[in-house]
């Protein structure tokens, strides 16, 4: 990728397979720190996949497994002394389905992963406060804190989940297709979340919504078939990408 | 610009219509230019006053090609290859229809000089005349073929038109310098030929903004056989 920044996570010819099925296929790939990255591709290319090595939550599934390597920030996280649960503390992950905890309130989802990992706030509120402000939460919810998660609305519930990570700290964010059940204001405002963060700590973010990566990332890697066709600043490949199968897919064509 | 086939077939309809109705705007553009210099050489004051309501059409064109330019960009957020089509096309209209206006201006100047008996300059005018006709055609051609080469084979010829165009110039001065009666068809002949001049400047804009559409690169106000 011509004028990379600093890397913060690398990988090197990564491969995953689901039992026989190689989903992702010797992906070469930097992530720029503090930037936001996009993984775009047609279902079944291995985005999700790439995104669930990335804190080794692939290996998790059943006749899972990883080759090559991932490195953040210099270690690499395969290491047999990597603690992953450690490791996916340090990196958040979003699904596309908001997931807040049933039967905690809106609050006690904030602080659950804080909790599980072993954190105790001096001042619990304070922490709940400042980290709905970061995904622009709080004056929406700071009345109903103890109402169940689940009255909010799922733009609501999504950006709650986005806090329940940024709760542990983490130094990378991965979201698998974090709008793809919402509607346009709420897409809206989950990327203005991103771009709020942007600068704080590293995101990858997989979507289906070519125009979310073209407004959202700084840059959009383009997979096809496991393999990593493309990855360059969003503008170049939305513009010129130099890849006929990049070109094919971005202005949808078939050939 | 790529052998394979949108997806949807209503956008790729609506990008070949797009094609389509900036050739047949180019075709028209053309038609002014090359009927003109006609006109000129047969001294056809009718032909040329005919020739003047094309520009509307041509204005009228360029209208409903930014009409469906903006359509497009509105409903189908256009990237890569189609947003550098939209991109040039939306540029390229302005030039053929500048080209509209200068043909206007042309047979103004042919209705003018059919008064008056021909000068010998004439032959050079519309010498210049075909040279311009060949890169406007050849710019547009590139443009429906994507056609790279062709595109800065136009912009290598931009530089015979501006010498040839300077000596027509000079040449009409002298004339104008032979006695008194030879000033108005010295001038009306040099306009002509800056008219021309211009033409070939547009059809060089056109051919810069193939190389854009085809390649991403842009290679606007690059220095002289430099480009690219």
């Amino acid at each position: 990728m011509s004028g990379a920044a600093e890397a913060k996570v690398a990988t090197t010819s990564l491969s995953a397979h689901h039992g026989a099925v190689e989903a992702v296929r010797g992906v070469t790939m930097q992530v720029a720190r503090l930037e936001v990255t996009a993984i775009v591709g047609p279902a079944g290319a291995g985005k999700s996949t790439f995104l669930r090595c990335l804190n080794r939550l692939h290996e998790t599934k059943p006749g899972a497994r990883v080759e090559g390597r991932v490195v953040i920030d210099g270690v690499d996280i395969y290491h047999p002394e990597v603690d992953p649960a450690a490791l996916r503390r340090r990196i958040g992950m979003v699904f596309d389905r908001p997931q807040p905890l049933p039967g905690l309130s809106i609050g006690e989802n904030v602080l659950a992963g804080y909790r599980l990992a072993g954190e105790r706030a001096e001042r619990p509120d304070g922490v709940v406060e400042a980290t709905l402000r970061r995904v622009d939460l709080w004056d929406e919810v700071k009345d109903r804190l103890s109402r169940p998660a689940a009255v909010l609305a799922a733009g609501e519930q999504q950006r709650l989940c986005i806090a329940r990570c940024l709760a542990l700290k983490p130094e990378v964010l991965l979201l698998d297709e974090p709008c793809s059940g919402l509607d346009p204001i709420a897409t809206a405002r989950v990327e203005e979340v991103l771009n709020e963060l942007r600068r704080q700590l590293t995101i990858v973010l997989v979507t289906q919504s070519l125009s979310q990566a073209a407004r959202v990332a700084d840059t959009t890697a383009f997979f096809h078939e496991g393999e990593l066709i493309e990855h360059d600043r969003t503008d170049v490949v939305f513009r010129n990408p130099r890849d006929p199968r990049t070109e094919n897919y971005l202005t949808g064509r078939f050939g | 610009m790529t052998a394979v086939q949108h997806t949807d077939r209503l956008y790729a309809g609506e990008l070949a219509k797009l094609r389509e109705s900036v050739l047949y705007m180019g075709a028209k553009a053309e038609e002014v230019l090359g009927r003109g210099m006609q006109a000129l050489a047969e001294r056809d004051v009718e032909g040329a006053r005919r020739l003047i309501a094309l520009d509307e059409q041509i204005d009228e064109l360029e209208v409903q090609i930014d009409d469906l330019a903006l359509l497009i960009l509105a409903r189908r957020h256009p990237v890569a290859s189609d947003l550098r089509l939209i991109a040039a096309v939306l540029k390229i209209v302005t030039d053929l229809e500048r080209v509209g206006d200068l043909g206007v201006n042309i047979c103004e100047r042919v209705i003018e000089l059919a008064a008056a008996p021909t000068m010998e300059g004439q032959a050079d005018v519309l010498e210049l005349g075909a040279l311009v006709g060949a890169m406007l055609h050849d710019a547009l051609d590139a443009f429906v073929r994507a056609d790279e080469a062709l595109a800065r084979d136009v912009l290598d010829r931009d530089s015979e038109v501006d010498s040839r165009f300077a000596r027509i110039f000079e040449d009409l001065v002298a004339r104008m310098m032979q006695g008194p009666q030879n000033v108005d068809r010295a001038t009306r002949l040099q306009s002509l030929a800056r008219y021309l001049e211009r033409i070939a400047d547009h059809a060089t804009n056109v051919a810069e903004m193939v190389v854009f559409m085809v390649k991403g690169k842009d290679v606007r106000h690059s220095q002289r056989g430099t480009r690219g």
